[in-house]
């Protein structure tokens, strides 16, 4: 397909025309999925930052020029959501492993997810984040209690849950981004 | 700048392709038409407010007293000319992209803001010291700023959706051409003509958006 029929079909995709969405999808998904699996190295994790370019394209659209090659302008968007969400792992990895006195933090809810009432009153943003643990679906909780909580490998964790090291991997950064979404809002 | 890998270069993933989110879907099933931008009326349009905002600004500010015997000022020209040509690489793509984007964007806007000095240095001013040099230096440095807010103003509005994919290089563009216009009033409005003001502070003036708004949109 050459980058005037994409140019045609963003067009009419801004004219509101659905069928015209989906056959830009269908072009161009697999492109930036590649291009992305590439950029973060995990497949499952690439499929969520593809879903939330697209979002941020259709909420952009408005801005696309009529007659460019919208491609190009897919990818900045997915390599600029892929960087955000790559930054935003490794502060969180940072956080989780660092502490005031240096030590590896304390586990501060259980496997059930039942939150402790662990730090009390000077920790607010803790409690919080616990207290939004509890909302998230049970293999969600699971996932996440055991890889960035107690600390297992991917396989260990999907051992003991039943499931697939990649399955536990997808699960986990869902329940990341819902987390981080409660939290906010919150 | 190498921001956009050129379309079709990438083979398509192996694995199976996931359907769409939910949340996307709905939102595409709920798509309404979207007028999408054109960016040559866009600049025309804010070329217009701005200079019409730039008249409005001299009647509050008083013309410099001497405007009517420039005939034909080359260093408001020149202002002019840079404020006219930075507003079309901020807010005018490439042919066939949609990001307005260019290669070197930060050495474009650093010559640029040169060629501004340069004008005012060249054009000949009193060499013999501004006894006052700092409270003169501080009008025209906010003056030319205030005047630089309007048209970075506008281009921040239309390029939002930009200006997170561009990070600074989109913040220095519209800087540069709200500091050329700001340097522009100045020319038009400050009949001080010692050259360590006329460089410092209308100079000032063009370089201080560029360096405000590169900050602000910076990643």
């Amino acid at each position: 397909m050459t980058s005037g029929r994409e140019a045609e079909l963003m067009a009419r995709y801004c004219d509101g025309d659905r069928a015209a969405f989906d056959a830009l999808y269908l072009e161009v998904a697999p492109r930036l999925i590649g291009f992305l699996h590439k950029l973060v190295g995990e497949r499952a994790l690439a499929e969520d930052i593809l879903q939330e370019t697209l979002l941020k394209l259709h909420e952009a659209r408005a801005f696309y020029v009529r007659g460019a090659d919208p491609v190009p302008w897919m990818f900045t968007i997915a390599r600029h959501t892929a960087f955000d969400e790559l930054r935003r792992r490794k502060r969180a990895r940072v956080r989780l492993v660092s502490s005031d006195d240096g030590k590896p933090p304390e586990p501060r809810a259980d496997l059930s997810g039942a939150p402790e009432p662990a730090r009390g009153s000077d920790d607010p943003a803790g409690a919080e984040a616990l207290a939004a643990l509890d909302s998230l679906p049970d293999a969600q909780r699971q996932a996440l209690l055991l890889t960035k909580v107690e600390g297992l490998s991917q396989a260990e964790a999907a051992a003991r849950a039943g499931t697939t090291p990649g399955a536990i991997k997808l699960r986990a950064h869902r329940a990341y981004v819902a987390l981080r979404k409660l939290v906010r809002r919150g | 700048m190498s921001p956009e890998p050129p379309s079709g270069t990438l083979p398509p993933s192996s694995g199976t392709l996931p359907p769409p989110s939910a949340s996307l879907l709905a939102r595409v099933d709920a798509m309404r038409p979207v007028r999408t931008r054109r960016p040559r009326l866009e600049a025309a349009v804010v070329a217009l407010a701005s200079l019409a905002a730039l008249a409005a600004l001299l009647t509050v500010f008083r013309p410099r007293s001497d405007l009517s015997s420039l005939i034909v000022d080359g260093v408001a020209a020149v202002c002019a000319l840079v404020f006219g040509a930075e507003l079309w690489w901020a807010l005018v793509p490439p042919r066939g992209q949609v990001l307005p984007l260019r290669r070197g964007a930060g050495a474009r806007v650093l010559g640029a803001w040169l060629v501004v000095v340069a004008a005012l240095v060249i054009t000949g001013h009193d060499l013999a010291p501004d006894p006052r040099f700092m409270a003169s230096a501080r009008a025209c440095l906010l003056v030319g700023t205030m005047t630089a807010l309007i048209p970075a103003f506008l281009c921040l509005v239309l390029l939002r959706r930009a200006v997170d994919l561009g990070g600074w290089r989109i913040g220095a563009v519209v800087g540069g051409a709200a500091g050329a216009l700001g340097a522009l009033c100045l020319q038009l409005h400050c009949a001080n003509t010692h050259l360590w003001h006329v460089v410092v502070a209308h100079g000032g003036a063009a370089l201080l958006p560029i360096a405000i708004f590169a900050f602000v949109t910076r990643k």
